[in-house]
């Protein structure tokens, strides 16, 4: 009853699963707890776009850990397929950013010669050659980035692999377990107060993805985390019609093993509600139309809807609380977690275990708004993206 | 002038007069934007001339190429 963890990690996404994963692997006795199913919120609504040159700007703070969570990811997938037989479903063959208008034509052959002399893998793709990888691509499509390296997951069963490797590494799982409060005694954290008890830790790292904030006020933390609502769907084809990912501004497309394709997503920040709405998917069918006319014979399988974690600077918080030692935070990753899960399990587990990382996290501070929010209604702007 | 964003209580200038110009200031102007004033979705083709005023609640959709 009066059991120590080493760790305790609170949320089973894919953030608290990489986490537990990492510290399990290293031997630490790990209790992770979450309070609905594990993989049941944002972690299990994406993508799994590991979209780092697709996404990202060069300028981002992100962009070099992103690149070095990507590379991960085949070891990865081969640890957790050995550890506990899930396949994460990687596969890695690229993506086209595509162009339907001059402009982003311009834009993207901007993007790509810039990527291109940093070192990054980057071709432009005429309307032809697309085309003759994929023709029943539409002619709207004009050419396209093509990003050889940036893959894709199944994020649910990624989400799951860890979480069922940690288990096979001795770590202990309870859902259903709502975290009400932490506990705090002279400056550390010693456990946390659930709705089955009470369990004790003297590192407890908080993994609760859009609804972080509160559990942390308390602690006198008040991060910069809110709720943004995206909605998806998926069809699935007889045939394949698709064979890489696109990235379109306003929509994607991702084809997933068995001839299903993911078509994403809207943004509706401030909202917890996971409401498909009928007008934001006939919306984006409309626009996967668009791009992909074959889609129309497609057979229909299902809607969904997640929460992103984002931030009022749009990065992700890393670090150990200011007051609480033990009391570690990661959280944040908007629409990115998946592809930042395999490096911020690495960083924070060697923040936990009282080792310096080997990324530079300062950008990631959880007292950096404390600076920012000097003149709030600047950034009030920023909400929306 | 105070709306209501998706919930939020949101301080604006009194320059921002129209559906139209709202959407420009988030950088949404020449995205596709689902809009609903006052519970009541509006056409695409009236956001630009349709008028907000203090006190309105709206509802804004959007689409993103991203995760
Ligand atoms: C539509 C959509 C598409 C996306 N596409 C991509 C993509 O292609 N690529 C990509 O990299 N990212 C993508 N993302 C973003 C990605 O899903 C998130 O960044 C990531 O899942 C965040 O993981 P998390 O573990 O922080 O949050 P979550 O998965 O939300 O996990 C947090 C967990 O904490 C639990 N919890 C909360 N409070 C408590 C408490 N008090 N006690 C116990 N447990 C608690 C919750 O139940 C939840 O399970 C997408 C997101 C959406 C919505």
């Amino acid at each position: 009853m009066n059991q120590i963890y080493d760790s305790i990690v609170i949320g089973g996404g894919v953030i608290g699963g990489s986490i537990a994963y990492q510290l399990a692997r290293r031997g630490q006795n790990v209790l992770l707890i979450e309070k609905d199913r594990i993989a049941s919120k944002a972690s299990s609504a994406a993508a799994g776009m590991l979209a780092v040159q697709a996404e990202l700007e060069e300028e981002n703070p992100l962009f070099y850990s992103a690149i070095q969570s990507r590379n991960m990811f085949p070891n990865l997938s081969e640890e957790i397929l050995d550890t506990c037989g899930i396949d994460i479903e990687l596969i890695n063959r690229g993506m086209y950013k595509v162009a339907v208008s001059n402009k982003e034509v311009e834009d993207y052959q901007q993007i790509l010669s810039s990527q291109k002399k940093t070192g990054q893998k980057a071709e432009w793709m005429s309307q032809d050659q697309l085309l003759e990888g994929e023709p029943y691509l539409s002619d709207e499509v004009l050419g396209a980035m093509f990003l050889e390296n940036d893959g894709q997951v199944s994020a649910p069963q990624l989400t799951n692999g860890m979480i069922k490797a940690a288990i096979v590494f001795g770590a202990e799982v309870k859902e259903f377990t709502d975290v009400e409060s932490l506990l705090l005694k002279k400056g550390r954290v010693v456990g946390v107060k659930t709705n089955e008890g009470d369990f004790h830790s003297e590192n407890v790292v908080v993994t609760t993805g859009a609804w972080s904030r509160g559990l942390l006020r308390e602690t006198g933390l008040n991060l910069n985390v809110y709720p943004v609502k995206g909605e998806c769907l998926s069809v699935t084809t007889n045939k394949p019609i698709l064979s890489r990912t696109i990235f379109s501004d306003g929509c994607y497309l991702v084809p997933k093993r068995g001839n299903r394709i993911l078509v994403g997503a809207s943004v509706k920040p401030y909202t917890f509600n996971q409401q498909v709405s009928a007008h934001s998917i006939s919306m984006l069918l409309d626009k996967a139309i668009k791009l992909l006319p074959k889609i129309k014979d497609a057979e229909w399988e299902k809607a969904w809807a997640g929460i992103r974690p984002q931030t009022e600077d749009g990065l992700p918080y890393l670090g150990e609380h200011p007051d609480y030692r033990g009391l570690f935070v990661a959280t944040g990753h908007f629409r990115n977690g998946i592809l930042l899960s395999p490096i911020t399990g690495v960083v924070m587990a060697d923040l936990m275990e009282r080792q310096s990382p080997t990324i530079d996290i300062s950008a990631f501070r959880l007292d950096r708004h404390d600076r920012l929010y000097v003149n709030q209604k600047e950034v009030s702007n920023e909400f929306i993206h | 002038m105070n709306l209501f964003i998706n919930g939020q209580s949101v301080e604006l200038s009194d320059s921002i007069k129209t559906v139209g110009s709202l959407l420009n200031y988030y950088g949404l102007g020449d995205k596709v934007v689902i809009v609903e004033l006052n519970a009541t979705i509006l056409e695409k083709d009236t956001h630009q001339e349709t008028a907000i005023s203090d006190g309105d609640k709206l509802e804004l959709v959007h689409f993103v190429g991203g995760g």
